[in-house]
């Protein structure tokens, strides 16, 4: 028992986090799915103690873009393989969503994340363990607040200090943040960091 | 061989002189690149001793006339120096002010032969007379190693006798000269634009303060403060005549110096020390000099509530040793002129004041007033009297040290029984050692507190060390009462012999005077086995210079490399020569660093404000509250207030005149009954008494308590505005440069202290130039990784100790009361016997489950889950072996089961709770946080019962890996903050955010080594000045690449100013020339 109340309670901030996540990223997710507490995680999906992740699966739509949908997939199993990959395929293709999140407990196998590879043409898949998820980095002391760019914005960014892209300083791809973000390549982030001498300053990356 | 002699398995021939291949003439510091074209052999150079001569000017260098008659200055013929040529050219070479050449055109003449005169005489306008250097020439004066922009300096020549370079010693702090015999270098700039440019940017008077912290370095030091305490204390007064006779001293005989009136009228007249100082600052009423500061002496003694009646509030000034300096218009009022007020490292010193409120010049000529009058005033000499102990000093301190000796005894005697209560993370002897170290540490420190107390104060030693002159009150007890204990690599002297330090003393003694205490003083003489402790810690002290040195050296090249092409742009953001953005705003704000007057802040409120109140007019009608924010609104509307200023900077003046001045003039208006009128009201008009009716009286106390007049508030408005102006950057500044040297100079003054405790004993965070040195080479193994965790319930002593449970490593054999073998005919076993006492007192959360999946998951011992069985009523387990190689696989497995990791992070070694010693934005005072030592962060982010958002670790590359590349640089610019503050070093923020950066700006931490700055950096002529010349240029050659010549290694190879940066910014800018396509070679088919 004590275990499944570990399990429950891990995976309560995981979706906590997950949720945050697809908010922050712009799709619609209501604000009691986030701010839900562990009593009511615990009632809704595991009444009988044990939990099925598979319930935790949901889907949502962009905020300004009602087509833009993202799927979030829970798995059960430790190492993910090429199967699962196959099914959460599956399950883009029956619902015609081209973002997926996989969230998973142990670790990915080499082959399934060739598959993501292999897949991004025609879907955007994301992989995030529950280690990542346990607690939401963007909310740690040390991280700043990072916000992406819109085109436009940073067009003018671009223009303002008269700048060719690959002068702006960089992020990478697989940095956590920008994971998090689910950043591509040559999309703006505005960082505005706390500052001991001005109170606050606006710095920007581009995602390479 | 040709290529490349050095070539690995070739062998040289033996008494051959090996060849010099072309990879060995470019590489090295030698080589073509470091040795011929980065640095250069240069003409108009001199070198040789320095001594002091405080006579001269802090600008000035006196230069031999020997050295004057050769080096030479290229002077062209106008009307206005055509005499002084002429009367140069009669004196030839070989008599001072005379010249070497003349020239018209490409024909040049040489003055030693020929007919002088007749040069002279056909002396046209236009031509140019190479002349000896004279008086007010400009001279580049420098010392190595030149470790920061300071150590070459522009100073003018005084061309003197004898044969060695002078200077005032005021100026001994930024080339870090002394004149034991020290030489130094001197250059004469060769046209008139580098003279000017020398003499805006290198002069000694605007490099009075370090661009590291913007603290005064060129201050007095030494004698001339010891002279300054001993003038200024309490008891010296001087009649007429020897007043005036100083007075005499300081000033040459062009300066009116007005005599103040005496201090004491009858019986005779007198005036104190401190009104010496009085003149110095402000020599005449002409003078519009007024200093106005307030701040602690070296020594400040807080002033003892019994000693007053009850009635009166204490404050600062009352300081019993006259410890706090109040200067008011140029008038000191108390306070000692020590190390702190004359001496370097303090902005509020009077000559940071002065450099601050009224320029370079009025502050470098206060400080040559100052020199001379130290220099020729009193003898200051230490004798062997001032290092006799008096009778009851010596009975003091042997009943302390005797007392001391029982104490340790105790102690060890405890240990020995094992009863000594352990100290967290511990064992006995740690905690013993650690006892007995403070019990050791505090007899020093009492016997420096009597030596203070009992010396006379005429005792030479005593004087240093409490003026701050040289040497500390360590050194003085030393000398006089005991040495004290040695160290050795942080902890006692360590035994040299089986098991003691040295055959004097009984085996396993752990007694002070064997290891290492010494309780004699140099004065009563060391014994034999005490003098070798000593002379083994010296040795130790000498090594690390020696050792440091050499890292600090490469640490600080690698540095300047990395960062030398770094400036700021018009629109003040940073960028390198390929035009990549660094910073978007210089230090986020575009202060320079040299230019702060408070704590990274450019202005000091509180003392703008004094100042402020002190020369502004106090006649006038005083100003009501909302009155003082009308004016600071309508002032802040103006132009140029909108146009210089940030929103931010008004605000903080803003708030800094309501909360001191409006907030505080209201309640005192209120205290007294009267409106406060913090805010206009409607109904108010001319007529309305604001007062209340409030008597006279009453008016007349809140007047003098805090009345503010317009003129007054003006001008501390002006003042803001002036500071905020004048401490803007400029752009084309070399930030780069400047913050690789503020880091990497101070490296070179940390002190042997390696270690520090965090909070707890036996917690050691590695620190000075190591640390700095992991954290800039952004190593991936550090000697000292520690986690710190903030706690969910940090005020509960056993959930920390279950959440240290969670996290740190148990083995199988901490936790296993047997591990047995079993041999039978049918079964073969190895069985376990879990001690779940130990277990529980460990309150770790661990089932017998958990331990077996722990055994089943261990990668070396392949122990199949089927083969485990567990006994849960008696705590055993059971692993069932079977097979061919039985025997091997149980002895196997008995040998290594005792290493399973059966509980917590495998990567974390051990976790200590620690409660904090104060409040900070982590906790309040009393909270329990966990310290773990290891790696992996993201596993105690994780674990329960830790906020995984408060959680950090000092690993900058582990920290990347899990928050990302912005917090990674938060931790680098936190990390090389901590470090440098724990050694007492001060260094500007913006400095360091500039390297935090550097290192983070490509996305990934990028280490200042060869493989990081390889990755900054695109020219391939800089990469070769740097490290692995020929490695650079074989690529180059192979890919093709090409080279802008943009950065400043290359310029300088190239023989060009260096590009973009500096005065060399505003440059025209054209397209450039389209070069025709080469000619084809005659052969080019056959290649």
């Amino acid at each position: 028992m004590a275990e499944n109340g570990d399990e429950s309670a891990k995976l309560w901030k995981v979706n906590r986090t997950i949720h945050e996540l697809v908010n922050d990223r712009g799709f619609l997710v209501s604000e009691e799915e986030i701010s839900m507490d562990l009593a009511t995680f615990r009632a809704t999906y595991a009444p009988h103690g044990s939990l099925d992740r598979s319930q935790l699966n949901f889907f949502t739509s962009s905020k300004t873009n009602s087509t833009d949908q993202i799927f979030v997939f829970f798995t059960e199993e430790r190492s993910v393989g090429v199967k699962t990959m196959r099914k959460l395929l599956g399950i883009l293709e029956e619902k015609s969503i081209n973002r997926g999140i996989i969230v998973f407990p142990g670790n990915m196998t080499p082959s399934a994340r060739k598959v993501i590879v292999a897949m991004a043409a025609q879907y955007r898949l994301e992989e995030f363990s529950e280690a990542d998820l346990l607690v939401n980095i963007t909310h740690h002391t040390l991280v700043p607040k990072h916000e992406v760019l819109s085109p436009e914005e940073k067009k003018v960014l671009l223009e303002k200090y008269r700048l060719k892209e690959t002068q702006l300083p960089r992020i990478q791809m697989a940095d956590p943040v920008a994971r998090y973000y689910g950043l591509r390549r040559g999309q703006v982030v505005k960082i505005t960091r706390p500052s001991e001498t001005s109170g606050r300053y606006a710095s920007y990356r581009i995602c390479f | 061989m040709y290529i490349n002699s050095e070539l690995p398995g070739v062998p040289s021939q033996p008494g051959q002189k090996p060849i010099r291949g072309f990879v060995q003439r470019l590489k090295g510091k030698q080589g073509r690149f470091r040795g011929n074209l980065s640095g250069k052999r240069v003409d108009f150079s001199g070198r040789t001793v320095i001594s002091p001569d405080p006579n001269l000017r802090i600008d000035e260098v006196a230069v031999p006339e020997r050295v004057s008659k050769i080096l030479t200055y290229p002077e062209r013929v106008t009307t206005h120096n055509i005499e002084m040529l002429k009367q140069a050219v009669r004196n030839g070479c070989d008599v001072h002010p005379g010249a070497n050449f003349v020239a018209r055109g490409d024909n040049k003449k040489f003055l030693k032969f020929g007919n002088r005169a007749a040069i002279a005489d056909g002396l046209k306008y236009g031509d140019v007379v190479e002349r000896h250097i004279i008086d007010g020439d400009i001279v580049l004066f420098n010392r190595q190693p030149s470790l920061h922009k300071l150590s070459i300096m522009c100073h003018r020549v005084k061309v003197r006798p004898w044969r060695s370079f002078r200077l005032n010693e005021c100026v001994c702090g930024p080339y870090n000269a002394d004149f034991d015999g020290d030489e130094m270098n001197l250059h004469v700039p060769q046209t008139e634009e580098a003279r000017t440019e020398a003499l805006e940017l290198m002069s000694v008077k605007h490099n009075l303060v370090t661009p590291r912290n913007g603290e005064p370095v060129i201050a007095a030091i030494q004698d001339f403060i010891t002279a300054s305490y001993l003038l200024s204390r309490r008891d010296v007064f001087f009649d007429r005549r020897q007043f005036t006779q100083i007075c005499c001293y300081f000033a040459d005989a062009n300066l009116q110096i007005d005599i103040p009136p005496p201090t004491i009228w009858k019986p005779v007249r007198l005036w104190t020390g401190k009104q010496i100082f009085n003149v110095l600052m402000r020599p005449n009423k002409k003078s519009k000099i007024f200093v106005n500061v307030e701040s602690k002496c070296n020594k400040w003694e807080e002033a003892k509530a019994e000693n007053y009646p009850s009635r009166m509030k204490l404050v600062n000034d009352m300081s019993p040793n006259d410890g706090w300096l109040v200067i008011v218009n140029s008038e000191v009022m108390c306070g000692v002129m020590d190390k702190a007020i004359v001496g370097s490292g303090k902005k509020k010193s009077i000559f940071g004041v002065m450099l601050r409120d009224y320029g370079p010049h009025e502050a470098a000529a206060a400080m040559g007033r100052l020199a001379k009058l130290c220099a020729p005033n009193f003898g200051f000499s230490l004798g062997i009297n001032d290092v006799i102990p008096g009778p009851i000093l010596s009975m003091k301190k042997d009943e302390l040290v005797e007392r001391a000796y029982a104490d340790c005894q105790d102690l060890i005697a405890l240990a020995k029984k094992g009863k000594l209560e352990n100290k967290p993370g511990c064992n006995q002897e740690q905690t013993l050692e650690a006892m007995i170290s403070s019990v050791l540490s505090k007899v020093r420190e009492a016997v420096g507190n009597i030596c203070m107390k009992e010396l006379s104060r005429h005792n030479a030693p005593l004087i240093m060390a409490t003026c701050g002159s040289k040497g500390s009150v360590i050194n003085v007890s030393q000398m006089v009462a005991c040495v004290g204990q040695q160290i050795i690599a942080g902890h006692r002297v360590p035994d040299g012999f089986q098991d003691r330090s040295l055959p004097h003393f009984p085996k396993k003694s752990k007694e002070p005077p064997s290891k290492g205490f010494v309780r004699n003083s140099f004065y009563s003489g060391l014994r034999a086995t005490e003098f070798l402790f000593h002379a083994i810690s010296g040795r130790e002290g000498l090594v690390d210079t020696a050792v440091k040195t050499a890292e600090t050296g490469y640490m600080q090249r690698r540095l300047m490399k990395a960062l030398e092409d770094l400036t700021t742009q018009y629109d003040l953001s940073v960028r390198n020569s390929t035009g990549g953005v660094v910073q978007f705003t210089y230090g986020d704000d575009g202060l320079d660093p040299a230019c702060l007057e408070g704590d990274a802040q450019p202005i000091e409120f509180q003392r703008a404000w004094s100042h402020a109140m002190a020369i502004g007019s106090r006649t006038g009608r005083g100003l009501l509250p909302f009155e003082i924010m009308e004016i600071v609104n309508v002032q802040f509307a103006t132009r140029r207030f909108v146009e210089t200023c940030p929103e931010t900077y008004m605000e903080t003046v803003r708030t800094f005149i309501w909360d001191n001045v409006a907030k505080k003039l209201g309640d005192m208006r209120q205290s007294r009954g009267m409106f406060e009128a913090l805010e206009r009201e409607g109904e108010w008009d001319e007529d309305t008494d604001l007062s209340m009716g409030a008597s006279d009286s009453e008016k007349a106390i809140v007047d003098n308590k805090s009345k503010v007049t317009e003129s007054q508030l003006l001008a501390f408005l002006n003042i803001c505005w002036v500071k905020y102006a004048k401490a803007r950057i400029e752009p084309g500044s070399t930030v780069g440069a400047v913050g690789a040297q503020s880091i990497g100079e101070p490296g070179t003054q940390m002190t042997l202290k390696t270690f520090h405790f965090a909070g707890v004993a036996s917690m050691n965070v590695t620190l000075g130039v190591p640390r700095i040195k992991e954290i800039i080479n952004a190593a991936k193994a550090i000697s000292t990784p520690i986690i710190s965790c903030r706690l969910v319930t940090c005020n509960s002593e056993p959930s920390a100790r279950i959440v240290k449970g969670r996290l740190e490593k148990t083995l199988l054999g901490d936790i296993a009361s047997v591990l047995e073998e079993a041999w039978a005919p049918e079964y073969t076993y190895v069985g376990i016997i879990i001690d779940t006492q130990a277990i529980m007192k460990l309150q770790l959360e661990l089932t017998l489950d958990d331990i077996k999946w722990a055994i089943v998951a261990h990668k070396k011992l392949k122990i199949k889950q089927e083969a485990i069985t567990m006994i849960p009523r008696k705590n055993r387990l059971r692993i069932y072996v079977d097979g061919q190689d039985k025997f091997y696989r149980l002895r196997e497995f008995k040998r290594n089961l005792a290493a399973v990791v059966v509980k917590g992070v495998p990567t974390i070694a051990r976790a200590i709770i620690n409660i904090k010693d104060k409040d900070d934005h982590r906790g309040k005072k009393g909270d329990k946080e966990l310290l773990v030592e290891g790696y992996g962060l993201q596993k105690c982010m994780i674990t329960e019962g830790v906020i995984g958002e408060q959680t950090t670790s000092n690993h900058v590359i582990e920290v990347a890996q899990v928050l990302g590349i912005e917090a990674a640089r938060r931790t680098i610019i936190n990390e090389i903050q901590y470090t440098m503050k724990s050694h007492d070093m001060i260094i500007d923020p913006r400095h360091v955010m500039l390297l935090g950066d550097v290192m983070t700006y490509k996305g990934e931490v990028l280490g200042i080594t060869r493989f990081g700055v390889a990755k900054m950096k695109d020219s391939v002529m800089m990469l070769a000045s740097f490290e692995k010349t020929t490695d650079h240029l074989f690529d180059a050659s192979a890919y093709g690449k090409n080279d802008s010549i943009a950065g400043v290694s290359e310029s300088i190879i190239m023989g060009n100013p260096a590009a973009r940066c500096g005065t060399s910014m505003p440059a025209l800018y054209s397209v450039a020339p389209v070069l025709s396509k080469p000619r084809p070679l005659l052969f080019e088919e056959s290649i």
